[in-house]
């Protein structure tokens, strides 16, 4: 009993040690690396109710770096890391739950647009979110796995300790001026240059899983119905995205694109994947554009977008 | 199944609670169980492997006792089925290859084909250790166990199963057929190894990978300063990597009141070669001491005769850690300090007193080699060895004024922060072993004081937790 007592009071200091550090740590960690996950949803949501807007944009993080709201006509940035289909859907779903009128979309496109289904942020999008958002994330039996948990468990331990350490001890000392701000209108804003940043990778896959196909055709549906102009936009990447992907596997995307486009004449397919006027130092990684590059691409993409709407 | 994985962490306690709460004749039962399920974990289809040498040695055990006339065939034959599966698997391709290469020289068309197969993990320590047992029954050390499932147990045995200790019989078989009830002291005892362990692992070793990997990866895009850093870096990388998975397997096997044998002594704290190999794989290096070094004269033979005994255990310890060359020589090396401190001793002085610059002489010895030991080929050891030796000067001055450099060729891309704390970890970890193991009077504090001994616990787990690395990949020794 007595060592029952001892491992209980152990068990009890310890989580009290981690939960304190999480509490002290979040204040210092914001000094260099912004504002967390939740505060960054939390804003978003809150956020894309009370700005005025009719353009809206959902996307992965390349659109939530990528594309400045502040710099196209009545525009809003919805989109938020790991973000996909299935999440695009159901954050339009509730715009207009809340009746907020939406004229146009800038819907994110990526080589990656189909290739998973993230549920790293289901516990904050769930209080957002239809009950029926949290259907497709069923436990199956296969996450039960041992080595699927020890990975669930790892990116879990890596994520709220490990990578959180560093940034805490050098936020106890000061303000980084360079790190990651999220404007009003929901702009991810990164200041890194790719050329600095060490080894360039890109880890995302072009599968196309049925489920987000499905979400993917839903979200135009949804558009449709409610008169909403849709542009579809594949954002620059750099050549290590570019070449990380097949010939085959970029073509087949395309072809998606194409295919849904000859399907509702209110889509627009704008592709700058290949654009040559993008340089590696208008990204912040391989993948995402920082500041200067977002502002870069957003501007073409405003004029891009009312050549289109002047042209109708 | 990694001890470092959050399976081991559901595993561990359900087992553990299960073996005492079980009736004890059911116990060896649970604990077999346990080491199935943790061994399948891996390459389910390999236990058949084990089964295969288990039940071979059990009855040659068994016929080794009751057999004078042919106990030697016995042992001969249990001898060639372990070495013959260990030879399989991890050497075929090895000859293979390297009989190739001998026929292209020689103008012989030879060819045979490689066996495309994952090595069994940790196949060299059960087959050492199987072997421990039929050569121990065969010289009447040791009574042959007529219990089937206990003595699969003994081989199978979860904590040590896949990188050791290599136990002998004697040590563990007498400890299976005792009844061990839950003491506290022994249980927390064992708890306290196993965090001490995943600390060396999961807060040293696996940090230090991170910074000697890329390095040994492509030493071409590194200066000489930075493969000597990453030298550095992997002597304590290996040494908390393997030391910390024996410090969790003892910790494991000590809550269930099984004692294994302590596998490290603070190794880079010898004074000599000969003190290192004390200290270094403990369990390993007296294998190869009893079971092939004696028998092949010991120190009873001629001085010439000795030298050439400790080149060949030492070459043979060196292919026992892999199929490479690059192992091969580092064995040959460790065989080479030997002599050469037999040979300096025989004409002076022995040198006895255990001065810092022996120490520092000894640590400098057994980086050199581990250059050959982490390398990827010997070509590429060659190679670093070349830069250390000729570039490293100029990079010393670079060091001191070249920012850039510093940057690039020390912090690896500007991460300095990471770098000064694998810096304070590995002299924390130094300091730590000194008082701890070294002073009594300092772990004295830590028995007397509570409120201490509880902060250390937290600072560490808290460590584990902050600094570890999740999700890292397996321990150095597996391959093995």
């Amino acid at each position: 009993m007595l060592f029952l007592k001892k491992i209980i009071l152990f068990s009890a200091i310890a989580a009290f040690v981690l939960w304190a550090y999480l509490q002290f740590a979040a204040v210092s960690i914001e000094k260099v690396k912004g504002p967390d996950t939740r505060t960054q949803i939390t804003q978003s949501f809150e956020n894309a109710l009370l700005i005025p807007y009719n353009t809206v944009i959902v996307g992965s993080s390349k659109a939530y770096r990528g594309i400045e709201p502040d710099l196209l006509d009545s525009a809003y940035n919805f989109a938020h890391d790991n973000d996909i289909f299935n999440q695009h859907y159901y954050k339009l779903q509730y715009l207009l739950r809340h009746k907020k009128r939406i004229d146009n979309i800038i819907i994110g496109y990526d080589y990656f647009s189909f290739s998973y289904i993230s549920s790293s942020r289901n516990s904050i999008y769930k209080n957002y979110f239809d009950d029926d958002y949290l259907k497709d994330y069923q436990l199956a039996l296969a996450d039960l796995r041992p080595g699927r948990l020890d990975k669930t468990f790892n990116d879990f331990m890596t994520i709220t300790f490990t990578n959180t350490f560093k940034p805490f001890i050098t936020g106890f000392f000061g303000k980084d001026a360079n790190r990651p701000q999220l404007t009003a209108k929901g702009h991810y804003k990164r200041f890194g240059i790719a050329a600095d940043a060490g080894a360039l990778l890109v880890h995302d896959s072009a599968n196309v899983l049925a489920v987000q196909l499905n979400y993917f055709y839903k979200l135009l549906q949804l558009c449709n119905i409610n008169n909403i102009r849709m542009f579809l936009v594949m954002l620059p990447t750099t050549a290590f995205e570019n070449n990380h992907y097949t010939g085959a596997e970029k073509q087949r995307i395309d072809s998606i694109a194409a295919d849904a486009c000859t399907r509702y004449t209110d889509l627009h397919y704008l592709r700058y994947a290949t654009d040559s006027s993008f340089a590696l130092t208008d990204f912040e990684d391989a993948m995402h554009l920082n500041v200067s590059g977002a502002a870069k691409f957003s501007r073409r993409l405003k004029d891009d977008i009312n050549k289109i709407i002047l042209k109708k | 199944m990694l001890f470092n994985s959050f399976s081991f962490f559901i595993f561990f306690p359900v087992f553990t609670i299960g073996y005492f709460l079980l009736p004890f004749r059911y116990r060896w039962l649970w604990l077999l169980l346990a080491s199935c399920i943790f061994y399948m974990a891996f390459v389910p289809v390999y236990i058949l492997i084990l089964f295969f040498t288990i039940i071979i040695d059990y009855i040659a055990g068994i016929m080794i006792e009751k057999t004078l006339k042919h106990k030697r065939s016995f042992l001969i034959i249990s001898i060639a089925a372990n070495v013959g599966v260990l030879s399989f698997f991890k050497y075929f391709n090895f000859l293979s290859q390297n009989l190739h290469s001998l026929g292209e020289l020689i103008g012989w068309n030879y060819s045979l084909p490689a066996l495309s197969i994952i090595l069994p993990i940790g196949l060299s320590f059960h087959t050492f250790q199987a072997m421990s047992y039929t050569i121990e029954v065969y010289r009447g050390k040791q009574k042959a166990e007529r219990h089937l499932g206990i003595y699969a147990l003994y081989v199978m045995y979860y904590p040590q199963l896949v990188a050791g200790p290599i136990e002998r019989p004697q040590n563990v078989l007498p400890q299976l057929h005792i009844k061990h009830n839950f003491e506290t002291a022994r249980v927390v005892s064992g708890l306290r190894l196993i965090l001490w362990g995943l600390f060396k692992k999961m807060v040293i070793a696996d940090n230090l990978a991170a910074y000697v990997n890329p390095v040994y990866s492509s030493p071409q895009r590194y200066s000489g300063i930075t493969l000597i850093i990453a030298t550095f870096f992997f002597a304590y990388q290996i040494y908390c990597d393997f030391s910390g998975y024996s410090d969790i397997a003892r910790g494991c096997s000590r809550v269930m009141g099984i004692e294994l044998m302590k596998n490290f002594d603070r190794p880079y704290a010898s004074g000599s070669i000969s003190e290192f190999w004390k200290r270094w794989h403990i369990s390993l290096s007296t294998w190869f001491r009893d079971y092939l070094y004696i028998p092949l004269g010991g120190n009873r033979v001629s001085a010439m005769h000795v030298y050439f005994n400790l080149l060949l255990v030492f070459i043979i310890s060196g292919l026992w850690h892999g199929a490479n060359w690059t192992f091969v020589v580092w064995g040959l090396l460790h065989g080479v300090y030997l002599v050469t401190s037999l040979l300096l001793r025989r004409k002076e002085k022995p040198l006895v007193s255990k001065s810092l610059v022996n120490i520092i002489t000894t640590f400098l010895l057994v980086c050199f080699a581990w250059i050959f030991f982490r390398a990827d080929s010997v070509t590429d050891a060659v190679f670093i060895i070349k830069k250390i030796f000729l570039q490293s000067g100029s990079d010393a001055a670079k060091l001191l004024h070249d920012a850039a450099f510093r940057i690039n060729m020390v912090y690896l891309n500007a991460d300095r922060f990471r770098f000064i704390l694998l810096v304070e970890l590995i002299v924390g970890l130094e300091i730590i072993q000194y008082l701890l193991f070294a002073r009594s009077d300092f772990k004295n504090i830590f028995v007397r004081k509570p409120a201490l001994r509880w902060a250390g616990y937290t600072a560490l787990f808290a460590a584990i937790i902050l600094l570890g690395r999740f999700g890292s990949d397996s321990f150095i020794y597996f391959q093995f």
